[in-house]
């Protein structure tokens, strides 16, 4: 059984003013290189009792290319849904914080000359294990949470192309191990707490599908031959990025979390390439949860 | 130290890499050198052509390029790249417009039609029955006949089981695919699968590994499987004429291996590469053959699979409404 529980309003005492130009040097840094994150309430939660999910939605831009359908890049709109759920375990003395994140998001994209549509859907699920690396010391700075950890994503989905003759469609599925970084920093504003988070996502190694550079689906579906179509990735096949960049605040009785999002989802394997951007604007509910039943109960 | 691995991770998301495809720009020239690399890198005939036809794709850019100018019309540049494309003689090539289609259709437009549906009509009736797509009757000589003139319709295995159960009786069967254009490879393996009674070799099929000319998966078999549902096994002719493309040309192909079953016509019109489409910065679709397909031999059927027996439709027959080769058929059949 679950109860809410909404302790970011509760700690403003906690935080303190100043200190701030080092971690805006940080969050530039960030911002330099097209980060942005979501980082989860690590400070404040108490271990492996309090959950945080957020529930989020988003709308933006997408760009998408997929060279097995078209040399050219589709552009238009994304819908995005994401879910998160965090909480802190009782590992390595409760500096181990795991996270749950699934996503499902689709978008409808044209060719510049407009004769032609993608449609292009996506649906993953990750699970990451995070290590909480207290940073205060270091940078001197309170209230700033930095954690780091592995992350496994299963994701499928695929791109349509309307127009196409035996090439109409490619599906993309695969398996990847992430190096995954949460940096969150809670501030004050005129006594209006904020709570800043980030998080970037790089896969490292993992499998992806995809038909070989002019393989028909009628050869690997038809006629059963799959030789191929499973292919072990590396950052350097698979460069993709996911940052998002979060800000939490309350509202009234809750707690609002308003989101930028941009996603670098890219594979170039079997003489193939694809890629597909997305700028997001997302907003969210946050709840926190408490946990009372299962063996987590004290 | 922890932090400055952050760090290090941080700054090595820097040398984040973008996946791209070169880009051309929707002028005149860039549309023709959009089209010239699609085909270049992506059409699977350019050995076999070269050696049959003398096709050499560099030398093609260097004809047609000096022809473009980027203050020519749509309609000009639309020509010219048609042109360039009639070089390749396939007929699965073809540009898409919003005002026209390119096509080189020359596989059958430069040969006798060797059939007419006028003449087909007299020996319809009224009295034919319609199943998915399939025409079929029982000629008066106790013949059946079956008439596909597409294998775009999706045929089903009941279909296929109620035609050949009603036509049982006959001595046997004519299969009419002329004028089939093609369609699913699917439905034409569908509907071969019921004159073969065991496993049987009928080709092989490959598909480009990069973007060189030569640049080949091995050949993978493909095979007929006899149906579990009705199979045909009594003689059977197959009709063909030079409209016999692409997955009809594969049907034939099929047939073929068949026992009991023997081509009678004109030669195919070929078509054995699966095609694949792509596009240009103009909006325009381009339509080209993506994987070859081979008979069992591993020969090329590009460009069609000769007859058993080459029949052609006779004037004089047809102006009294006799179709020769049905005629033909029949008389092979013992019907006549």
């Amino acid at each position: 059984m679950l109860q809410s529980k909404n302790n970011i309003i509760n700690n403003r005492k906690n935080f303190r003013g100043g200190e701030h130009v080092n971690v805006c040097l940080l969050l530039m840094l960030f911002w330099l290189v097209h980060f942005a994150g979501m980082a989860q309430d690590s400070i404040a939660l108490k271990p492996n009792k309090i959950v945080e999910s957020t529930f989020s939605a988003g709308v933006g831009s997408s760009n998408v290319l997929d060279t097995y359908l078209s040399p050219l890049k589709y552009k238009g709109t994304e819908l995005r849904l994401q879910y998160d759920r965090f909480r802190l375990t009782k590992m390595m003395g409760g500096k181990v914080g795991v996270q749950y994140q699934y996503s499902l998001f689709a978008s409808n994209v044209k060719n510049d000359a407009k004769t032609a549509e993608e449609w292009a859907g996506m649906a993953y699920a990750a699970l990451g294990y995070f290590y909480n690396a207290d940073s205060r010391d270091v940078f001197g700075v309170k209230n700033l949470s930095v954690m780091y950890g592995p992350q496994a994503e299963f994701g499928f989905g695929g791109v349509y192309n309307d127009r196409n003759s035996n090439n109409p469609a490619n599906a993309k599925v695969y398996l990847d191990l992430k190096a995954s970084t949460m940096v969150k920093y809670k501030l004050e504003i005129l006594n209006y707490p904020l709570s800043l988070s980030n998080q970037i996502s790089v896969p490292l190694v993992g499998l992806a599908f995809s038909p070989e550079y002019q393989q028909s689906y009628y050869e690997i579906f038809g006629l059963g031959y799959y030789g191929g179509v499973v292919n072990p990735t590396t950052f350097m096949s698979r460069p993709s990025l996911r940052n998002q960049f979060s800000v939490d605040f309350p509202l009234s009785n809750s707690l609002i979390r308003i989101s930028y999002l941009f996603e670098a989802d890219q594979l170039k394997v079997n003489n193939l390439k694809f890629h597909s951007y997305s700028n997001i604007f997302m907003i969210g509910y946050v709840k926190h949860l408490f946990r009372l039943r299962g063996k987590y109960k004290n | 130290m922890k932090l400055k691995s952050i760090l290090i991770f941080f700054v090595c998301t820097l040398f984040f890499s973008c996946v791209e495809e070169e880009q051309f720009d929707n002028s005149a020239k860039g549309n023709f050198e959009a089209l010239w690399k699609v085909l270049d890198e992506h059409y699977c005939f350019f050995d076999y052509k070269k050696e049959v036809i003398g096709l050499d794709w560099s030398e093609i850019h260097d004809k047609y390029a000096v022809r473009i100018s980027n203050n020519m019309t749509n309609a000009q540049l639309f020509e010219v790249l048609c042109d360039m494309l009639s070089e390749l003689q396939d007929g699965h090539v073809n540009l898409y417009a919003a005002h026209d289609v390119g096509r080189n259709w020359s596989w059958y437009e430069n040969y006798p039609a060797n059939f007419s549906s006028d003449v087909q009509k007299k020996y319809l009736g009224n009295d034919y029955m319609i199943a998915s797509g399939i025409k079929y009757k029982i000629l008066d000589d106790n013949i059946g006949y079956i008439f596909i003139e597409s294998f775009s319709d999706g045929i089903g295995d009941g279909n296929l089981s109620q035609v050949l159960s009603d036509l049982a009786i006959c001595n046997g069967v004519i299969v009419d695919v002329r004028d089939n254009g093609g369609g699913n490879i699917t439905t034409s393996q569908k509907v071969a699968n019921r004159f073969c009674n065991e496993k049987k070799l009928v080709g092989y099929i490959c598909h480009k590994t990069g973007k060189g000319h030569s640049d080949f998966s091995e050949l993978k078999p493909m095979y007929l499987e006899p149906s579990d549902g009705v199979r045909w096994q009594k003689k059977a002719v197959v009709l063909t004429n030079r409209q016999c493309y692409s997955a009809t040309n594969s049907f034939v192909n099929e047939m073929r291996y068949c026992p009991n079953v023997t081509i009678v016509g004109d030669k195919t019109g070929g078509g054995s590469g699966l095609p694949f489409s792509s596009e240009l910065p103009k909006g325009w679709s381009i339509r080209f053959s993506a994987c070859p397909m081979f008979d069992a031999e591993k020969k090329q059927i590009e460009f069609g699979i000769e007859p058993d027996n080459y029949v052609d439709m006779r004037s004089e027959d047809a102006l009294r409404g006799i179709d020769t080769l049905i005629e033909y058929a029949r008389n092979m059949l013992g019907g006549k």
